[in-house]
């Protein structure tokens, strides 16, 4: 058997990921995350009385307490293997990130393991969404000089 | 090339195993010693757990040997933890020489066939070789916290949790050991991570096939031949290579097919793991061939020899497989 035989082999048994599957079951995982923080924030809004932009971030505070509890507790892990992008994605797939890894890090102490290695995985999110930040910005500021307003 | 040798007079003296929970709930956890029911065992740490595990499983060994302490001289073992610090963690309770090897997931094999050249020469000396891993140190390691919600690819397999152990020398008993070879390193020119065990294939295919062209065998010279942890998709590929140079191969099976209730989701692939073709060998294979079911078992340990720091930089994976031939002894 030499080299070109055995990549043909191996390309017959590659195995496929469910794409379609994944697809739904994210998008209803998805949406009931997203009914569910639109259920805090009407609580919020309608029921304790809070400002439009305090009540987006009670629910998204909620979204992250659920989640911080459901990974303590060893729950999200079996959940986001069959909910995917759908728990990834939300504030829910940061949350967990961080309280898994600082989890995962309680052996090596508050110094070089919960403390460091927190944002293990968060970390590229945090770097990125700063950089994204910025660039956004500087479009906004570059448009502002032909005459499309700042705010 | 691989490298094939032969054993004078050398018999397996004992062999012992510990299975984690998911493994004792399999279809061959009753083969097992003994078994521990969660990751930590009353430790401070999954890596504490572990080098108590490894420890234990030596202990066991040497107990089921019935040989004067004096006379085990040697220890060779190894693990998938960093600097393998699970089996020197372990091995520094004992009064051994001690030689860590790496194999990845072969080094049970490595470590076998290490402590057969030593008592090989030498009457009067015994060798004991060791190995574990557990799936909780190696999520930590190479993947992701073990909370992390992630959609695991359908091609993973899971690091068995385990630790097992054997003593070699030359007081004849049931299973002689007759053969080895030690495999050349192969590039399958992957880097998935994410399935290892397509590529590992190619290595066990190239160290099967040398082993029996070195010493002009046919492959159903074995009742069994068995893998380390190829996962379902290596040993379709392996069977498949095979076909290709017009050889069928029957009587082949992979350890990481049989440890773990076939059908379970949370397996993925299969079992992986230096303890994985360990745990099947010296518990299964081993109360087989006592019995006199298999007589002739070519023991087949593959190892994916991946850095996660080496993977980032996108080199492919180097991948090796040792194997070992054990036959009943009839006198």
């Amino acid at each position: 058997m030499n080299k070109v035989e055995y990549q043909k082999i191996v390309k017959k048994h590659e195995v496929k990921n469910n794409r379609a599957k994944n697809a739904l079951m994210a998008f209803l995982v998805g949406g009931i995350v997203g009914i569910l923080a639109n259920f805090f924030y009407d609580i919020s809004l309608n029921w304790i009385g809070l400002e439009k932009t305090d009540a987006g971030i009670l629910s998204t505070l909620g979204i992250i307490f659920i989640t911080t509890v459901l990974t303590a507790s060893s729950l999200y892990n079996k959940v986001a293997r069959v909910a995917g992008a759908g728990l990834f994605i939300p504030t829910s797939g940061f949350a967990n990130s961080v309280v898994a890894s600082s989890i995962d890090a309680k052996f090596e102490g508050p110094v070089y393991g919960v403390g460091s290695r927190m944002f293990y995985l968060a970390g590229s999110v945090i770097t990125y969404g700063f950089v994204s930040a910025f660039l956004y910005a500087l479009i906004r500021l570059l448009l502002s000089f032909i005459g499309v307003p700042l705010v | 090339m691989s490298y094939s040798l032969e054993f004078k007079q050398l018999f397996l003296q004992s062999s012992a195993t510990i299975g984690g929970k998911k493994e004792y709930r399999g279809p061959l956890g009753h083969y097992f010693d003994y078994h521990y029911s969660d990751s930590y065992h009353k430790q401070k740490s999954f890596e504490d757990a572990e080098v108590m595990m490894a420890r234990d499983v030596i202990q066991l060994a040497i107990n089921k040997a019935k040989l004067d302490k004096e006379k085990i001289k040697v220890a060779f073992g190894g693990d998938l933890s960093n600097q393998m610090a699970i089996s020197s963690g372990a091995i520094k309770n004992f009064d051994f020489a001690y030689g860590g090897v790496f194999g990845a997931c072969s080094s049970f094999i490595l470590a076998l066939i290490n402590a057969g050249l030593v008592c090989s020469n030498n009457h009067n000396t015994y060798a004991l070789a060791f190995t574990s891993s557990s799936y909780a140190t190696s999520e930590r390691q190479f993947r992701y916290p073990i909370e992390y919600g992630i959609q695991k690819k359908d091609t993973v397999t899971v690091t068995v949790t385990g630790a097992a152990s054997a003593v070699v020398g030359k007081r004849p008993t049931k299973i002689k050991i007759n053969r080895a070879t030690i495999g050349n390193v192969v590039d399958a020119d992957w880097d998935n991570v994410n399935d290892v065990g397509s590529p590992m294939s190619l290595a066990a295919y190239t160290t099967i096939r040398d082993h029996l062209k070195n010493n002009n065998l046919d492959p159903s010279y074995y009742d069994l031949i068995l893998t380390g942890d190829l996962s379902t998709i290596g040993s379709k590929i392996l069977i498949d290579c095979f076909k290709t140079d017009g050889i069928i191969l029957t009587n082949y099976n992979d350890a990481g097919n049989l440890i773990y209730v076939r059908g379970d989701k949370d397996i993925h692939a299969g079992g992986s793991g230096p303890a994985c073709i360990g745990l099947v060998s010296m518990s299964y294979i081993v109360d087989k061939m006592e019995k006199k079911e298999l007589k002739r078992v070519l023991l087949v340990g593959t190892g994916a020899l991946y850095s996660p720091t080496m993977a980032y930089q996108h080199h492919t994976i180097p991948i090796v497989a040792h194997a070992i031939e054990l036959e009943v002894y009839e006198k």
